[in-house]
């Protein structure tokens, strides 16, 4: 058999060889590249389409399920919680927003469809803002944009929160290990943080939209958003100052027709979430699977009432289904249930708000023309008449109204309108009785975020 | 029944050259009397006045050069009757030892080669292929269960395949999601990667209703391939194996082949299978009673129009409807067939094993839904002429498909007792009276899930080889080669008929792929060195690893199919998203162990092992670990044999020593972006995958044991005590995060200290030996202790409510359940600072889930003919009850509830377990008070059992039938698992412990098994 034997000299070095280069290829061998089907963090902002990626992955994040903060969220549990609409069915959940008894362990809800999404599309636009910062291969002109619009998103996200659970924690980094022990901080801090940043957005991006359908925050996107931020400071002047812009720069128009204010090419538009996969959220939630369904969500009385008899939002926005001789009403701006074709987009921000805005602004600044004259844009839009007050309290008033029934079921303005104006308690305590209780107008903390993060507090009431 | 052969050592010749020189070199043998090679047996020569040693191989082979034509030869080995003989000028032959009577020679397979239960250092314990075989079941790990001291398995679910979760001396892991308590589990010398983890990518039936549990990878292995399962636990047994050792380790040995007559055995088994315990529903009536005085006690009247009074299910429905849930979803009765045939034999150079079979278990879901392997394994040994080389090659393959179902029914068990599950025309029914079922509670037609199928197909493939080469007569070099590859292929459907034709009337059929491939290879020479010295034998072994794993999936999810037509055909959906994971896992390591016997009296034992790990960051990447073992076999002490004769055998061991773990994924520490699932206007889109921490490290795990091991009167008993004492340092966690940082979890090291103590007992004895009976009983126990050393900072952290320090992990921290105030009929709990209110500062300690002691009894008693074995299980322990269920449905809303919950509180004065039905929800107090009762300790009861997990009752045919049927072994028998269980226990099983997961099934069959 084996002849080697004769040598045994040579057979020592054999195993001891093997063994000697397994022993010193060990350093190398334990060190691995990332997996094929992910790629390391700074080759995500290698370059321009890298990073455009990467940023694009933050409105994908903001869509990823039905109902989270900005995809129909922020509709829903503020009309519920608000005097806009009602639940039908037995959800507890649900029912508990209806009843304002949320509680603090309110599982789907408050915490897998509003805190957890909103922090974690904020997470991402932090981690595609230090990755476009940190990065030296990309062009100004992608790496200005990008950075714009990531600060446009991310105010979004921090002003739903603000709205929604009063002071939250600032997050403006990745670093977990400051952000997790990250306090709440004041709404006013938040507001005046959002404010810089928008300004800084407004400088970073360009009139143009950087993509088809204005589906990525332009210059006048971040202005939008920097107006209502200046209104809920009463801020009157910058507010008066940033809608103008908005409703100056050409760029937009009234739709004369109101079943074309939803619509992708709709003229009103200044930024809406395109979708390559489904209609909104808003369209299959609201609309009932048939025309003889009891709608989950129906627009409440006091909504209703609210409209003026020839007021064509009515028509147009409202859908009606007659179940046992009961007729339904339920939200109908976006006209799709199903999720295909994908023929709508989900609107964020529209000319018909910053019209309203400025007419707010403009009352306030004694404007009383100026303002009287906006808010008849939008009224004579309706189909109604031309409002002729003269006193600043009643214009204010219509203009108050014109936002409830222009702006109903549409990104909790409603809610935070009440809140705002400090009316809140005064309407839903005689409108939710007896369940209202003035602490009920911000929604509890996770619980299990206390726990998670012991510098977290409570709001009072939960 | 082992019939043993009193014959006398047998000299074979080989050849015998004419050689007329003084001296020879002699190459030899040494085999069992079954043909299996004896390694380390010492053979020396003696002859003209000189004495040559020599020390065989792995493979039993042996050199003695230039020894004396005429010498006089010695074998020796431990466990085996010394014999003596002349050479007469042979230069070649073959030594046969007889094993010597008793259970403290056998052969124990430990890491990197064997050893026996007197020389052993470390804690090792073994079950045979006789323990195996009398139990029908079809995972290995099911056969451990109650047997082995220090080790709980609990088997996860009673669906076919699913997994077992095994913790081996407690539980150490602080985050189980992250580092699991799974031991390391190595096949035939080479690491069997998939572990037992559950490998299915989707979830089916085998998944409770969080998604945990599985199909279990260790399921392709059939335990009839199985020669013998060591289970390591001491630092000294599982050092060797580094940072891998840490929870354990799990040696299974296949079947080998043995010299002689070629052998054909056959053996098939069938019975049927149902679950152990269930619970009984209430019924229509009583339902609808407890709505009603739920509705009563809330004050609202039930109405049929919606509003807070809304009651469909007993104002609409149709209340005389009555299904027993139950009975109807989970009371099928299962089957199990399995069949198995090897043929095995060969001569002394060459043996063989080949077996196939095959095991066929159906569920209780519905007799359609088949779980079937097909398993078959082989080996071959050869060694050369020259007896330098051998070779033992062995491998194996199964294919397990298992047709399930998407989820388990038996969370469907508390559906409402009236739903209409069909309508007129025998479709099933999605509304009554108009009203649709998930408009009432999310309900969907429990039917509708057995449409739901998901079929999984695990394919396992392993192949190891193991070449040795004598490079001097004490020197080997031997190389382990191996290779696995774990495949599993999912296919999940849901066609049209199983989704909600009203509520979710544009929800398409839909179809789910995955596919997931293990494949992993490791090398790992060695070089072991074996001499005597003085009156001891010193053996060293140094070696290296090399191992990759290479883990490949990808999930397809089709939906948007516009019928049913080709569902298990993505390219016919409208919409197709698909999803890739690789991993790639690199594991280096060298490691050494010396190991020094003097006289058969003094042990020592030192084991080395330095790792590299892919799984950590740049300069975290190696560890060291190592341990020390040393025993005093004292009975070998003349001053203490002669004063106690009755102690056949006295040993004393210890061992220290560290090691190691990186079961946590890889990857973690990089910091990576994956694509999203979406696109955004066309364009692919990313997201950062995870937060990630670059700057963890190796956690520890250092092991110290102190053992006493006692043979008595001959060794009849044999009495075995261990105590060990585990400390786990450094734990690597899935840190829980504020979601304000955009994560749930960072994995970090904790700088915390767990430890975990406890008491082994194994006494085994011989109670009677009388020729046609025999009686041999087998105890094991253990008691556990598990603390939670230190945790600095514990209040600061997220984990500051989970534990406490100088407690068990499973501390049960919670609010104190005080019971029903009989006044206001609703739960109450101590508030323990007295502030009025009950906040989580009212938390206090109330025990904890580590079991107080748990263990075995094993008896076989042999009749003439007639084998009987049985083995009770048991296990004192507290276990979240029923009651853990109720706080997210409670009794009196619009779900079904057991019989139990009748113990409610009615009146004022009536002292009652459950607290007053409520039908709605609201703000009153019983509200809040049921879901305090999930925080406190009210949901954790006695869930301590006796159970009789194991009969077998076998016929041996006798030997003047076996010759006229030309056999030479003909057994028949019944074998039953899960027989009975005595327990307390409120709910279904006092060990899975949960109410809407299968419990395990009680099994029966019959079966036959020949040997030609």
């Amino acid at each position: 058999m084996c002849q080697i034997n004769s040598n045994k000299k040579l057979l020592w070095i054999i195993p001891i060889l093997a063994m000697a280069i397994m022993a010193l290829s060990c350093k190398k061998f334990v060190q691995i590249a990332p997996p094929e089907t992910l790629i390391e963090g700074r080759v995500a902002f290698s370059n321009n389409d890298a990073a455009l990626s990467a940023a694009l992955g933050v409105y994908a994040s903001m869509q990823i399920s039905s109902l989270q903060m900005c995809f129909g969220g922020m509709t829903l549990y503020p009309a519920l919680t608000g005097d806009e609409m009602v639940y039908t069915s037995t959800n507890a959940e649900l029912l508990s927003f209806q009843n304002n008894s949320i509680l603090a362990d309110n599982g789907t809800g408050i915490y897998s469809r509003l805190w957890v999404p909103a922090y974690r599309t904020i997470f991402y636009a932090n981690s595609v803002l230090e990755g476009i910062r940190n990065s030296s291969n990309l062009t100004d002109n992608v790496r200005e944009q990008l950075e714009g619009e990531m600060l446009v998103v991310r105010a979004l996200h921090y002003y739903c929160l603000a709205n929604l659970f009063g002071d939250v924690p600032l997050e403006l980094s990745t670093d977990y290990r400051i952000n997790s022990i990250m306090p709440r901080t004041p709404v006013t801090e938040i507001y005046n943080r959002l404010i810089t940043d928008l300004l800084d957005a407004k400088t970073l991006l360009k009139e143009e939209y950087p993509s088809a359908s204005r589906a990525r925050p332009n210059k006048w996107t971040a202005a939008a958003l920097l107006s209502r931020i200046y209104l809920y400071k009463e801020d009157w002047l910058n507010a008066e100052l940033q809608s103008s812009s908005v409703i100056n720069s050409t760029a937009y128009s009234l739709e004369d027709n109101l079943n074309s204010v939803f619509t992708p090419a709709s003229k009103e538009t200044i930024w809406q979430m395109a979708n390559d996969r489904n209609n909104t959220s808003e369209g299959a939630t609201f609309i009932p699977f048939s025309a003889t369904s009891t709608p989950s969500y129906v627009i409440s009385d006091f909504l209703l009432s609210a409209f003026e008899d020839e007021d064509l939002r009515m028509a147009a926005w409202i859908g009606t289904n007659l179940v046992n001789g009961v007729t339904y009403s339920f939200p109908y701006k976006y006209k799709l249930r199903t999720a295909t074709p994908v023929t709508e987009f989900y609107v964020i921000f529209r000319l018909a708000e910053q019209y309203l805005i400025r007419a707010e602004a403009q009352a306030r600044l004694k404007n009383i023309e100026d303002a009287r004259s906006d808010l008849n844009t939008i009224r004579l839009r309706a189909g109604l008449t031309e409002l002729t007050i003269y006193a600043e309290d009643s214009l204010l008033a219509s203009i108050e109204h014109e936002r409830q029934v222009e702006l109903f079921c549409e990104w909790g303005h409603r809610w935070c309108d009440l809140k705002r104006t400090g009316k809140i308690d005064a309407v839903l305590g005689e409108r939710k009785k007896p369940n209202w209780q003035s602490t009920d107008a911000v929604y509890p903390i996770p619980k299990s975020e206390l726990l998670y993060n012991p510098v977290l507090t409570q709001n009072a009431g939960y | 029944m082992k019939i043993i052969n009193y014959v006398l050592p047998i000299l074979l010749l080989a050849s015998a050259n004419q050689v007329f020189s003084q001296t020879l070199d002699v190459q030899g043998r040494v085999i069992t009397e079954a043909g299996t090679p004896i390694s380390g047996a010492t053979v020396t020569a003696t002859g003209d006045n000189k004495k040559t040693v020599a020390i065989t191989d792995t493979y039993g082979n042996f050199i003695l050069t230039e020894v004396s034509n005429n010498a006089i030869l010695q074998v020796s080995h431990v466990g085996y009757e010394p014999i003596r003989l002349k050479l007469q000028n042979r230069d070649k032959m073959t030594i046969i030892l007889k094993e010597k009577e008793g259970q403290l020679d056998e052969v124990i397979v430990q890491a990197y080669g064997t050893t026996t239960r007197r020389l052993n250092t470390g804690n090792i314990t073994k079950i045979t292929r006789k323990e195996i075989e009398a139990q029908p079941v079809s995972n290995p790990l099911a056969a451990l269960i109650g047997r082995v001291p220090g080790v709980t398995i609990v088997q996860t679910s009673g669906v076919p395949g699913s997994s077992f979760n095994i913790e081996i001396r407690g539980r150490t892991a602080i985050d189980q999601a992250l580092s699991k308590n799974d031991p390391l589990f190595i096949v035939d010398g080479v690491i069997f990667e998939p572990g037992n983890e559950p490998f299915n990518r989707l979830r089916s039936a085998a998944n409770d209703n969080f998604g945990q549990g599985g199909l279990s990878p260790l399921n392709s292995i059939n335990p009839a391939d199985i020669e013998s399962i060591e289970v390591l636990k001491d630092a000294d047994a599982t050092a060797i194996y580094g940072s891998r050792g840490a929870n354990g380790v799990v040696l299974i040995t296949t079947k080998k082949g043995n010299s002689g007559i070629t052998k054909i055995t056959a053996n098939l088994y069938s019975g049927l299978s149902v679950p152990t315990r269930t619970m009984n529903m209430l019924n229509t009536q009583q339902y609808v009673a407890m709505r009603k005085e739920g509705f009563h006690n809330d004050g609202v009247t039930p109405t049929a129009t919606t509003g807070s009074g809304y009651a469909p299910d007993i104002m609409i429905w149709d209340t005389t409807r009555y299904t027993d849930f139950k009975k109807l979803l989970i009371g099928n009765k299962a089957s199990a067939t399995d069949g198995q045939l090897s043929l095995s034999g060969g001569n002394q150079r060459t043996q063989f094993f080949i077996g196939g079979g095959f095991h066929i278990e159906s569920n209780v879901f519905s007799k359609k839904l088949h779980d079937t392997r097909l398993s078959t394994h082989y080996s071959i040994n050869h060694h050369s002429e020259n007896n330098k080389l051998s070779v033992a090659f062995s491998g194996g393959y199964s294919n397990d498909r298992n047709q399930l179902i998407s989820t388990d029914l038996t969370q469907y068990i508390n559906m409402i007792p009236n739903l209409k599950l069909y309508n007129e025309d025998g479709t099933l029914s999605w509304e009554q009276a108009g009203i649709s079922y998930a408009t009432v509670n999310n309900f969907i037609n429990p039917l509708s899930v057995l449409l739901k199928t998901n079929t999984s197909v695990a394919e396992n493939l392993y192949t190891n080889l193991q070449a040795s080469y004598r490079l001097f007569s004490s020197l080997i070099f031997k190389v382990s080669m191996g290779y696995n590859n774990f495949k599993n292929d999912e296919v999940s459907l849901i066609p049209k008929a199983a989704i909600d034709p009203i509520t979710y009337a544009f929800t398409t059929p839909s179809a789910a792929f995955a596919n997931a491939s293990n494949n992993s290879w490791i090398i790992e020479p060695q070089l072991s060195y074996k001499k005597a010295i003085g009156k001891g034998n010193l053996t060293v072994l140094a070696g290296g690893t090399l191992q990759e794993r290479k883990y490949r999936a990808i999930v397809t999810r089709a939906s948007k199919f516009s019928n049913d037509l080709l569902l298990n055909n993505p390219a016919a959906a409208a919409l197709v998203t698909s999803e890739a994971s690789r991993s790639l896992y690199h594991y280096q390591a060298v490691f050494g162990r010396a190991n020094y016997s003097w006289n058969n009296q003094y042990l020592l034992n030192i084991t080395f092992r330095r790792d590299g790990s892919s799984r950590f960051g740049p300069n975290k990447q190696f560890s060291n670990f190592g341990a020390i073992g040393a025993g005093w076999i004292f009975t070998q002490e003349p001053f203490i044999s002669d004063k106690l004769e009755f102690l056949s055998f006295g040993k004393i061991r210890v061992s220290y020593g560290m090691t190691g773990n990186d079961q946590i994924g890889d990857y973690k520490f990089m910091d990576l972006w994956a694509a999203s699932n979406n696109t955004y206007q066309g364009i692919p889109t990313l997201n950062p995958q995870k937060l990630y921490n670059p700057d963890f490290a190796w956690e520890t795990n250092k092991k110290l044991e102190g053992a006493m091991e006692l043979g008595l009167l001959k060794d009849k008993i044999f009495l075995s005590v261990s105590y060990y004492r585990n400390r786990s340092k450094n734990q690597l966690v899935n840190y829980p995060l504020p979601t304000q940082t955009g994560s749930q979890s960072v994995v970090v090291n904790l700088p915390a200290l767990v430890q975990n103590t406890g008491l082994e007992l194994l006494l085994t004895t011989k109670n009677i030996d009388k020729g046609n009976f025999t009686w041999t009983s087998s105890f094991n126990a253990t008691v556990p202790r598990n603390k939670l050393i230190s945790f600095p900072g514990l209040s600061l952290t997220s984990y500051k409510n989970s534990f406490v320090e100088g407690e068990p992990l499973s501390v049960i921290n919670r609010y104190k359940y005080t019971g029903v105030d009989p006044e206001t009929g609703v739960y109450t709990y101590e508030d323990l600072n007295k502030d009025g209110a009950l906040t989580t500062d009212d938390y206090m300690v109330l025990g904890s889930l580590t079991p107080k002691f748990y263990g075995g009894i094993a008896n076989t008693i042999t009749a003439r003919n007639f084998q009987f074995e049985f083995l009770f299980q048991f296990k004192k322990q507290l276990g979240k009850n029923y009651l853990s269920q109720l706080y997210s449905t409670p009794p009196g809303f619009i779900i079904n509830q057991p019989e139990i919950v009748l113990n409610r509180w009615q009146n004022p004065g009536d002292i009652a377990s459950v607290q007053q039905f409520v039908a709605i929800y609201s703000s009153r107090p019983p509200l809040s008070a049921i879901n305090r009762l999930n925080v406190s300790n009210g949901i954790y009861g006695d869930a301590s059992f006796i159970r009789l997990k194991n009969v077998s009752i076998s016929y041996f045919l006798p030997v003047n039938l076996l010759s006229v049927l030309k056999m030479s072994s003909m057994k028949v028998y019944v074998n039953a698992q899960n027989i009975f269980t005595l327990t307390k226990y409120v709910g279904l099983d006092p060990e899975t412990q949960y109410m809407y997961v299968l419990p395990p099934l009680k099994t029966i069959v019959a079966g036959i098994q020949i040997t030609f």
